[in-house]
């Protein structure tokens, strides 16, 4: 084994720990798990076309490459340098202060539970109906269509399942993930297939002949007649605009570089990983744009998109204003229609389980620097699986579907990608000061990540253009009141609220564990190195 | 304040930084104890070639150099800082090194125990006076040539397969050895003989309850213990769900655990795995590793009247 690590440059003894770099296809199968294209592209254009009318989606997933791959050189020169830390918690705390890094994990773990509640509000009212639909239920799919009240309840036994499923362990969670995304990909792959190999007249004459005639038309000049009128002048800047929904879509790829070994050469492949990632990532979000701009019609999505967000039930659609309930229009085989709707229910759950995993860990994670009592980190003996975590996370998630669904909340949160946004610059902020507050660990990190481009570290500009670009993100959210309603004190208060709530939080959660024994200050002393 | 405050930290692979740092560490933390948990010496080593007219050419953090031979200690410190042996060569012999695995090995050993000497004389010598217990147990990553080093050391105690009385009032009994892994590293036992050599201790402890166990190996699924899975040519196994991670800790140190419920499990190996979890009544710790980048990571843990009273990670 050690020939096999040898370089010219050094040797490298038999010893636990040291692996082979990862090869292009493990990359692309890691960077493949990610990406969530039939879900993505459903999310954006359910909003986009409304919020931004006139934009041109695909041309702002292109537009929105350069900011991502700066979040990704980011992502990938932080894993090189850290390679065991873990992410952006330890990063900002390193950089910055601890307080901070936690401030930036608990408003990402709130983001994730947020996340997590919206999916399975989309698994409850969106994708199931056209999948029972799809199989012949069409009086269920009618009830779930026509009572919002029916996600609260689908909800219960989901949730139940959810933890149920973790309590038996990891393992088995492994297992339905391989099943789901199996189902996932063939369901993605037939739905993007059609668009592919048909013609756009072909959907509109299968809408025509289940809506009525000329239904497909009368839908786009209904949308019209409501008051759906984009401002050609505007096209431009509503393109540029939608790179919001575009790095909403692209984001997760770059914590596929969070693997790295040991020995610096091999830390190259985060890099590869978080680049292959976005390349991939960017390729199929493009094609898949342009494919349902060119099946469905510009004009069909954005009428769509408007009723979707103005008055649903106006479009008389019968399983909701959402690309995927267009399968029932698209293709008469009902194996196809059942393999397309089924793939976009494991769509949301494969998203689902990874959700709860990472609230789980973060739970962990605070549990063992004693931010939350250790009973949250208890695992059951005979499964081996966080049960109390678990448990925590599946109530937190109702909590939040609750509130989504019952209360104006989420208006009130302007649009988590803004707020989102604004904790990403303070990664940012991280990025651009490492070299010179962390100098200690900076001088002994790769070359890759000591690297300097016009006299400062190429980390550094990979943190400047990630401010300048999530300051456009954050200038976006929070001047367009379509993404989440107006911006007044009180939602941008509310909104800063989960991210500032933080910071008491830690003081508090800091006097409560010096009372009772050690100082917590002393968990991030800084020991002399001589 | 009652008690004490014991530090523990592990798996530093020769990173002269670090270790600084955990000598530094009793004093930083008010730490009477300080135990390190085995994986204290190096993985790689980097020849420096003489070249004609006096240089040395080297590779070093992805960047060649060539370099007056007075240029070359600064180097040489940050090498060794890091976990890494540099050794000045010629090209002869570098080319000898990488096709003779024996006198590599030989090579490896020499320059482990020097630096490990050097070490024990540095604890001593920062230590000695302050009257900080100072326990270091070899992991097994760690060639067994070093034990002479420890047996000369009149400080650094090595508790391997002993059981020793940390500030004269908690047993504690210490193992660096592993389980089998596949890099067939220098200390690594079959579970059943791990078990017996665990057991052979474990039934001398007069108060298996208030003990503590230092064992460099987690005990197996315990969450301590979770580390990317590798097929067979060391590469790791990758899936839609990403890398996949398995359980490699030994199932003896589980089976002792369960079976003495011990007041303390003091454990490393798996860096990745940084974690504190109990099991049954045993508090079970693994402070991970970051050595690479000159960062310790250790656990404080306050002893009081035969119990944990608090303890905290740290990254130091």
């Amino acid at each position: 084994m050690a020939e096999k690590l040898v370089s010219k440059s050094f040797f490298v003894r038999d010893a636990t720990g040291l692996v082979r770099e990862l090869s292009w296809f493990d990359t692309f199968l890691c960077a493949f798990g990610i990406l969530n294209v039939g879900l993505g592209l459903v999310q954006a254009f359910a909003y986009a076309p409304f919020v931004f009318p006139g934009g041109n989606i695909p041309i702002a997933f292109i537009i929105a490459i350069p900011g991502a791959f700066f979040l990704g050189l980011l992502n990938a020169l932080f894993t090189a340098a850290m390679p065991r830390s873990g992410g952006d918690y330890v990063w900002v705390s390193r950089s910055i202060s601890p307080i901070f890094g936690f401030a930036v994990n608990f408003f990402f773990t709130f983001s994730v539970i947020a996340a997590a509640a919206v999916n399975i509000w989309y698994f409850d009212s969106i994708f199931l109906a056209p999948m029972l639909y799809s199989f012949g239920l069409q009086g269920a799919a009618s009830w779930i269509t026509a009572n919002p009240s029916s996600t609260l309840v689908l909800a219960i036994p989901a949730l139940g399942l959810l933890a149920w499923m973790f309590s038996r362990g990891l393992q088995a969670v492994k297992k339905v993930l391989v099943v789901l995304f199996v189902l996932s990909i063939v369901g993605t792959l037939s739905w993007l297939g059609i668009m592919l190999f048909s013609s756009s007249g072909s959907f509109i004459a299968g809408f025509n002949a289940a809506m009525g005639a000329n239904a497909y038309q009368n839908l786009i000049a209904a949308a019209k007649t409501a008051g759906f009128a984009p401002d050609p002048a505007a096209g431009g800047a509503n393109t540029f605009n939608t790179i919001v929904y575009a790095f909403q879509m692209y984001s997760g790829f770059q914590m596929i570089g969070y693997f790295a070994g040991e020995i610096k050469k091999v830390q190259r492949s985060a890099m590869q990983a978080i680049m292959a990632a976005l390349g991939i990532g960017a390729a199929i979000f493009i094609s898949g744009a342009f494919l349902v701009v060119r099946y469905f019609g510009k004009d069909f999505v954005s009428a769509v998109a408007y009723f979707n967000n103005t008055a649903p039930a106006s479009s008389h659609l019968p399983l909701g204003n959402y690309l995927s309930s267009m399968v029932i229009f698209m293709t008469g085989n009902p194996l196809l229609r059942a393999l397309i709707s089924l793939g976009f229910v494991a769509t949301t759950l494969w998203i689902l389980l990874p959700q709860v995993l990472i609230v789980t860990r973060n739970l962990f994670a605070w549990s063992f620097d004693r931010l939350i009592p250790e009973w949250f980190a208890r695992v059951n003996d005979r499964t081996h699986s966080p049960v109390n975590a678990t448990l925590v996370t599946a109530g937190l998630i109702f909590i939040m579907l609750i509130i989504t669904l019952t209360t104006s909340f989420w208006s009130y949160l302007v649009n988590l990608a803004g707020i989102g946004a604004l904790v990403t610059i303070i990664v940012s902020i991280a990025a651009i000061i490492f070299p010179y507050r962390r100098k200690d660990i900076f001088e002994k990190a790769p070359s890759l990540v000591k690297a300097k481009l016009l006299g400062l570290p190429v980390l550094t500009w990979s943190g400047i253009f990630t401010m300048i670009t999530q300051l456009i993100v954050v200038a976006i959210c929070f001047t367009v009141p379509a993404i989440g309603g107006a911006v007044t004190w009180t939602s941008l208060l509310s909104s800063l609220s989960v991210f500032i709530l933080a910071f008491p939080l830690y003081g508090i959660i800091y006097a409560i564990n010096k009372n009772r024994g050690l100082d917590p200050k002393l968990a991030y002393v800084e020991l002399p190195p001589e | 304040m009652s008690g004490f405050h014991l530090f523990f930290a592990t798996d530093i692979h020769g990173s002269e930084t670090c270790f600084r740092k955990f000598l530094n560490a009793g004093l930083a933390y008010k730490a009477e104890v300080i135990i390190m948990g085995g994986d204290m010496t190096g993985k790689m080593l980097v020849p420096l070639v003489a070249q004609a007219g006096g240089k040395f050419s080297f590779e070093w953090l992805g960047a060649a150099y060539t370099l007056e031979e007075a240029d070359l200690p600064k180097y040489e410190k940050q090498m060794r800082m890091s976990g890494c042996y540099p050794y000045r060569t010629t090209a002869e012999e570098k080319a000898e090194l990488e096709t003779d695995p024996v006198k590599l090995k030989r090579l490896f050993a020499n320059e482990m125990c020097k630096t490990v000497a050097q070490w024990l004389d540095l604890a001593e010598e920062r230590l000695a006076k302050t009257g900080t217990e100072c326990y270091i147990t070899p992991g097994n990553d760690d060639v067994l040539e070093i034990d002479e080093a420890f047996k000369s050391s009149r400080y650094v105690k090595n508790p391997e397969g002993q059981l020793m009385v940390v500030k004269g009032e908690y047993e504690m009994i210490a193992s660096g050895y592993s389980n089998r892994t596949p890099w067939n590293s220098p200390r690594e036992m079959d579970e059943d003989v791990l078990l017996v050599h665990i057991q052979g201790m474990s039934q001398r402890l007069a108060n298996p309850h208030k003990a503590i166990f230092n064992f460099h190996c987690p005990p197996f699924d315990s969450g301590l213990d979770t580390a990317p899975k590798i097929d067979k040519t060391f590469k790791p196994v990758t899936g839609i769900t990403g890398v996949e991670m398995t359980a490699v800790g030994s199932k003896s140190v589980a089976q002792a655990i369960k079976e003495c419920q011990p007041l303390l499990g003091l454990h490393g190996h798996v860096h990745e795995s940084r974690a504190a979890i109990k099991i049954g009544k045993t508090l079970c710790i693994n402070p991970g590793s970051e050595y690479s980048e000159g960062i310790l990571r250790g656990c404080l843990i306050w002893l009081d009247k035969g119990k944990v009273r608090d303890y905290m990670l740290t990254c130091g």
